[in-house]
């Protein structure tokens, strides 16, 4: 059996850089009525699953993925948490809300990644999808978190979420 | 009745016997959007078939006879009944009322440059000896209304993919779109449930055409937007396309033999039903999946190499894949001799689709072709060559029936004649009765004179007047290089105005391999020739009488075009109505008052309509409350200017000029923005005399061909003062007026004068030099140099006392226009 | 005498290869839009031409990041092409999405390793921007091969939605400020600082546009070829056109193919 790997990677912005989606996701969230929230940040992901090591997915994510300038990213096995401290304080708490195709639709993004990859050398078979992870922070509960996510996150035709 | 058990891929649907009651219940179900008496139609058909249908026969025939692909209701019988001017009750039948009315003017006029009307995928009008232009407006509601940004876009996607299925393709060159929104301010328990909030809808149908349109590398150079709370749960959004086609390239014809190829994207389960759903009204739990997702980059793809193909004559016929999906595109193309094809061959998105599905999804991006044999292997390069997918699938025959096979199996075996033709004809009934609205004849309220400056800056500042620049930046209107007048004018990059209408120099196409030529840029009488586009709209007037609103509109579009250089005289129209649900009497009657309109006004300015198209059911049901819109006809004008470099802009250019008012103001304050805006109900609503508009309009024509008009603009929402005012902070100068001075029908009161919104009148903008020759070609018009541009930037109307009732900073008119020009607003 | 030829290389997005084909032939050279798929293929060569332009448009629908998948596929698969074109010290543009190429696959600011020290990202504004705005010119050398005879500060417009011009760190953008490699800046009317609007995506130092070191290979955000004639201004009185009725933006065409005669 071929050796198959699966692979997350997760991109943000340097902390110098602008969150500009983050920012229109926030004005967004206001226009539906919720008010409290106070920040958004959005990362793209990315995974890349096949016969491919770590090694060679840490150059994909350098030349592709990542922009040096302005951004830093994150590599991990799929399967590992990769969230960071969920911590919910009294006043005010963070969400992590992954967005993802569902099943079968076909990604247009990640069909120009593949041949990406493919440029840069590459000639195994993978499969890659792309994803959003979208960190939300405010007094705002579980509930209007998901509220969130189905109205606004997501096209409920061809996307799916979970939060982290 | 043969029993169809042996098919595997489609399901055989049991119709033979069916009381009424079961046939409604079924095609509801089955979101077929079928009558009852299309239901028996096609149960009579396979009654003599001697079978029951499969389910993909009856989804063929249910997309091809929706309202969106077959305009039943403005093709269909219409029984009116209205009341005259004397009271008395008056029927009139309509065999078919769009023949009678929108096409019969256009046939009357027989204008020799209409190239191709009512008949394609666009209408074709000529543009030089080498060139036609095709122009097609199309709306996308229902689907917006779900999902702003994806209706949005795949309605500006699909209304590119019409231009380029027109005749053999034409490359689109510009694009236009009018969005009609619900007010941005209404509070969040005041909206319907289940409805988006507007300010949601707006960036979502906003963000939805520019990512489509710019990624097109199309401009989108024209348009509108108009917020009233009737569009609160039914958004309006039209999207125009208008492309340029060698002249020979603009028929298609399919003979038995030639191959069908299906082109560029893959099908999926996306937008299934779009044309049925968009002929009910929405329901709070209407189903998203008849909503289409879109990729610009594969249509862009389709349309570089579709072009390609075409200038090496590689085949004979296209269309696009849009409502119905291969079902409507296959369908028409081999509507005159038959046609074969195999689902089977279908490049799919994903797996496990039925053969209904395959053969009705409205997936985005893909274009039918039929290509003749020989051309086979080469047009399969042109795709290949730029990876773009192309799968032949079928072939036309000459048995004059449509038969769909998946596999071995046949899944549907149709007669082309009963598909096409064989839909029944409605007859609907429609009343008119001035009565139905008592406001046309309440008198109108006289208003505070001092708060004139107040009110115009109200008005510059309310949601229809106000700037639109932060929708036109976001739009690449430069792409190509060959806008030559855009939406915004003014000297200064960072304060400009609103401009009336966008013109189009072609230059990369009309020149050919010669384009970058210099000497034949000089040397081709057409080569400075160009395009404007305009449009019109106003469902204000429409809540009083729609047949002022349509002759409004018409008129609107035709003076939109003309301030920038456009002439009437080689001008045509498009109508593109929004109404409610044509099975209410009154409400079909409007739509019949709007539709006489079309022929009335069309036939006096000499516009034929060359292309149109009709959105209903516009209207969204909330327990047993049923919200329509207030019904609206977008009129969409393209015309030819002989000479780019005679365009004007409408920023005012010097001081000491003169400044003309051409066309008399009426006492027509009905539906005006300054009654609106005051809460004054009443009032007459704007009526067209078009004989005297196009005088006026020719006559203004050969001011701009003499070189005497230094800049103009139409007068519309908030009449003359707002025009003048827009005028002024556009080209950074002060204007002088005497109210006195405006040419009046009648005896009007200080505010009519300056808020009324009277047809056919324009500013304009003469050196004193040039004062006597320009007043010749205005003889026994109605104009009067009712006012200067002056040193001081200030905006002056003075009364007839001489005592200023307007005097107002220029820079404060700008602010008062500007101030919604967030983009988070 | 022969034309020089110029390809104008186009791939799946590309929007702006019509004109700007059209302001090279303009410009006096023999223009062709090529598919990079023929590169690729080699059923044509890069060194067959003697000016590239990468035109403006939505590369792979900007993908990833604008221009970072026709950066690659030039870099990895044409990357020897690419070097020996630029080697030669041939002319090459890079217009708005070009410029972005030029810059993520290293060509630009174009040091001997081509090294990924700056990027074009998202505008200040948050919002795709279509404007035009005014350039000032810089005196130096890469400024002398494109922007020769134009005026010290000319309009064109831009249309992006990443235009902001940002350095890894203080030190590249020091570096190339010292090099003399800014050869347009955004700037107002008087030839002072812009702010925005008239800087429409807030890049730092105002920059617009940069070339190499050795000056042959110039990016910018802006679109010359949408100023060729006096028309496509917004004012077609203004006088940045020339008696003939051409604007500045031919000028820098017409420098690049003197630059090959």
């Amino acid at each position: 059996m071929k050796p198959n790997a699966v692979w997350l990677v997760q991109v943000k912005p340097k902390n110098e850089a602008r969150d500009r989606h983050g920012e229109h996701i926030k004005h967004d969230i206001a226009d539906t009525g919720i008010k409290s929230v106070s920040k958004v940040s959005y990362y793209p992901l990315f995974r890349i699953e096949g016969d491919i090591l770590l090694h060679d997915i840490e150059t994909i994510a350098s030349r592709l993925l990542c922009d040096p300038v302005i951004e830093s990213c994150t590599i991990k096995n799929a399967g590992d948490s990769l969230a960071v401290v969920n911590g919910k304080t009294a006043s005010t708490s963070r969400h992590e809300v992954e967005v993802w195709l569902k099943n079968g639709v076909t990604d247009a993004v990640a069909s120009s990644v593949l041949k990406a990859i493919y440029d840069l050398g590459y000639n195994k078979t993978l499969t890659v999808k792309t994803g959003q992870l979208y960190i939300i922070e405010g007094t705002i509960n579980k509930k209007s978190v998901e509220e969130i996510a189905t109205r606004l996150l997501i096209n409920p035709l061809i996307q799916e979420y979970k939060l982290r | 009745m043969r029993a169809l058990d042996f098919l595997k891929k489609a399901r055989p649907v049991s119709i033979a016997g069916l009381p009424d009651k079961e046939l409604v219940k079924l095609s509801r179900e089955n979101v077929l959007s079928l009558s009852l008496e299309e239901m028996k139609a096609v149960q009579e058909y396979f009654k003599k078939k001697g079978r029951n249908p499969t389910d993909v026969e009856l989804e063929t025939v249910a997309q091809t006879w929706s309202e969106h692909c077959k305009h039943k209701t403005l093709t269909g019988i219409v029984e009116y009944q209205y009341k005259d001017e004397n009271g008395k009750w008056k029927t009139r039948t309509f065999n078919n009322l769009l023949k009678e009315t929108v096409f019969r003017v256009t046939m009357e006029l027989d204008k020799k440059w209409c190239i191709s009307v009512f008949s394609d995928n666009a209408g074709i009008i000529e543009f030089d000896e080498k060139f036609g232009v095709a122009f097609k407006v199309e709306t996308h509601n229902h689907p917006s209304a779900l999902e702003p940004y994806g209706g949005a876009a795949t309605g500006i996607g699909g209304v590119i993919r019409d231009v380029l299925g027109v005749g053999l393709g034409a490359k689109p060159i510009a694009n236009t779109d009018v969005f009609c929104f619900g007010v941005p301010d209404i509070a969040w328990d005041s909206l319907p449930a289940g409805v988006l909030h507007p300010r949601r809808i707006a960036k979502g149908v906003v963000a939805g055409v520019r990512d489509y349109g710019n990624r097109m590398g199309i401009p989108t150079v024209n348009g509108a937007v108009y917020f009233d709370e009737g569009y609160i749960s039914n958004p309006l959004v039209y999207c125009g396309t208008l492309g340029i086609i060698p002249k020979d390239k603009c028929a298609k014809k399919v003979s038995p033999g030639d191959l069908v190829l299906v082109v560029g994207g893959r099908t999926g389960r996306d937008g299934i039903h779009g044309a049925t759903f968009s002929s009910i009204q929405l329901e709070q739990d209407t189903d998203v999946s008849a909503v289409q997702i879109g990729n610009p980059i594969v249509e862009k793809k389709v349309m570089d190499t579709v072009l390609k193909a075409r200038d090496l004559n590689l085949y004979s016929a296209i269309t696009d894949c849009g409502a119905g999906g291969l079902s409507s595109a296959v369908g028409e193309l081999g509507e005159e001799c038959g046609v074969r094809v195999h689902l089977e061959r279908v490049p799919l998105k994903y797996a496990g689709l039925k053969p209904w599905e395959i053969w009705v999804s409205e997936a985005q991006e893909r274009m039918v072709l039929s290509v003749p044999p020989a051309k086979r292997n080469e047009i399969e390069k042109i795709f290949a060559s730029e990876n773009v997918e192309a799968v032949f699938i079928g072939e036309f025959t000459g048995d004059n029936k449509l038969t769909v096979m998946h596999g071995d199996e046949v899944v549907a075996d149709l007669d082309m004649k009963f598909l096409h033709k064989g839909v029944p004809r409605p007859t609907r009934r429609a009343i008119w009765n001035p009565v139905q609205n008592p406001k046309a004849k309440i008198e109108q309220k006289q208003v505070n004179a001092s708060s004139y400056g107040d009110s115009l800056k109200k008005l510059l500042s309310s949601y229809n007047i106000a700037s639109k620049e932060w929708i036109v930046r976001q739009y690449d209107h430069e792409v190509q290089g060959q806008t030559v007048i855009k939406p915004m004018h003014g000297p200064s990059f960072t304060a400009q105005g609103p401009g009336d209408a966008a013109v189009i120099w072609p230059y990369t196409v009309t020149g050919g391999e010669n384009s970058g030529s210099h000497a034949s840029r000089k040397a081709g009488a057409s080569a400075w020739r160009g395009v404007v586009l305009s449009c019109g709209l106003n469902p204000e007037y429409g809540k009083i009488d729609p047949y002022w609103m349509a002759a409004s509109a018409i008129d609107e579009a035709l003076r939109n075009a003309v301030c920038v250089g456009g002439s009437v005289e080689r001008m045509a129209i498009l109508d593109n109505f929004c109404w409610g649900n044509p099975n209410r009497p009154e409400q079909l009657g409007g739509l019949v008052r709007a539709s006489l309109a079309c022929y009335d006004m069309a036939k006096v300015f000499q516009t034929p309509f060359i292309s149109g198209k009709d959105s209903l059911h516009n209207e969204y049901a909330l327990g047993d409350k049923v919200l329509s819109i207030p019904p609206a006809l977008l009129i969409s004008a393209v015309g030819i200017v002989e000479d780019i470099r005679k365009t004007v802009t409408m920023d005012i250019k010097e001081n000491g000029n003169l400044i003309y008012i051409l066309g008399a103001t009426a006492k027509e304050m009905g539906g005006s923005h300054y009654n609106k805006i005051s809460k004054i109900t009443g009032g007459s609503v704007p009526k067209v005399d078009p004989a005297a508009s196009r005088a006026r309009m020719i006559a203004l024509s050969a001011a701009m061909e003499a070189g005497l008009v230094r800049s103009c603009h139409d007068c519309s929402e908030g009449g003359i003062s707002v025009a003048i005012a827009e005028m002024c902070f556009a080209g950074d100068k002060g204007v002088t007026c005497d109210i006195a001075a405006i040419p009046a029908d009648g005896a009007l009161t200080d505010s009519e004068l300056l808020f009324s919104e009277s047809n056919g009148r324009f500013i304009i903008e003469v050196q004193p030099s040039k004062k006597s020759e320009f007043e010749k070609l205005f003889k026994g018009l109605p104009i009067s140099a009712a006012g200067n541009v002056t040193e001081a930037k200030m905006l002056v109307f003075r009364n007839a006392g001489g005592h200023k009732v307007i005097n107002e900073k220029i820079g404060e008119l700008r602010d008062a226009w500007n101030g919604r020009k967030s983009k988070h607003d | 005498m022969t034309k020089p030829k110029a390809i104008v290389l186009r791939t799946a997005g590309t929007n702006c290869d019509y004109e700007t084909k059209a302001a090279l032939e303009l410009a006096g050279a023999a223009a062709e839009r090529v598919h990079i798929n023929r590169l690729i293929n080699r059923d044509i060569a890069l060194s067959d031409y003697q000016i590239l332009a990468i035109p403006g448009g939505f590369s792979y629908g900007d993908d990833i990041a604008s221009g970072k998948i026709l950066a690659n596929e030039l870099k990895y698969r044409l990357g020897d092409m690419v070097r020996e074109f630029d080697a030669a010290g041939k002319p090459v543009i890079g217009i708005c999405n070009g410029f972005q190429v030029l810059v993520k696959m290293g060509l630009l600011p174009g040091d001997k390793y081509y090294k990924l020290n700056t990027t074009l990202t998202f505008n200040d504004s948050g919002f795709f921007e279509c404007r035009w705005v005014y350039l000032k010119k810089s005196n130096t050398k890469g400024s002398r091969l494109w922007l020769e005879g134009l005026p010290d500060v000319f309009p064109l417009p831009v249309a992006h939605g990443e235009g902001k011009f940002i350095t890894m760190d203080k030190t590249v953008l020091d570096a190339i400020e010292g090099n003399k490699q800014v050869i347009v800046r955004y700037s107002d009317t008087a030839c002072e600082t812009a702010a925005y609007p008239l800087n429409p995506n807030g890049s730092a130092n105002n920059i617009a546009g940069i070339c190499n070191a050795k000056g042959n290979v110039f990016g910018l955000m802006p679109h010359p070829e949408r100023f060729v004639y006096r028309w496509q201004h917004p004012d077609h009185r203004s006088g940045f056109s020339d008696d003939d009725g051409f604007g500045p933006g031919l000028k820098i065409f017409k420098n690049a193919v003197h630059s090959v005669k």
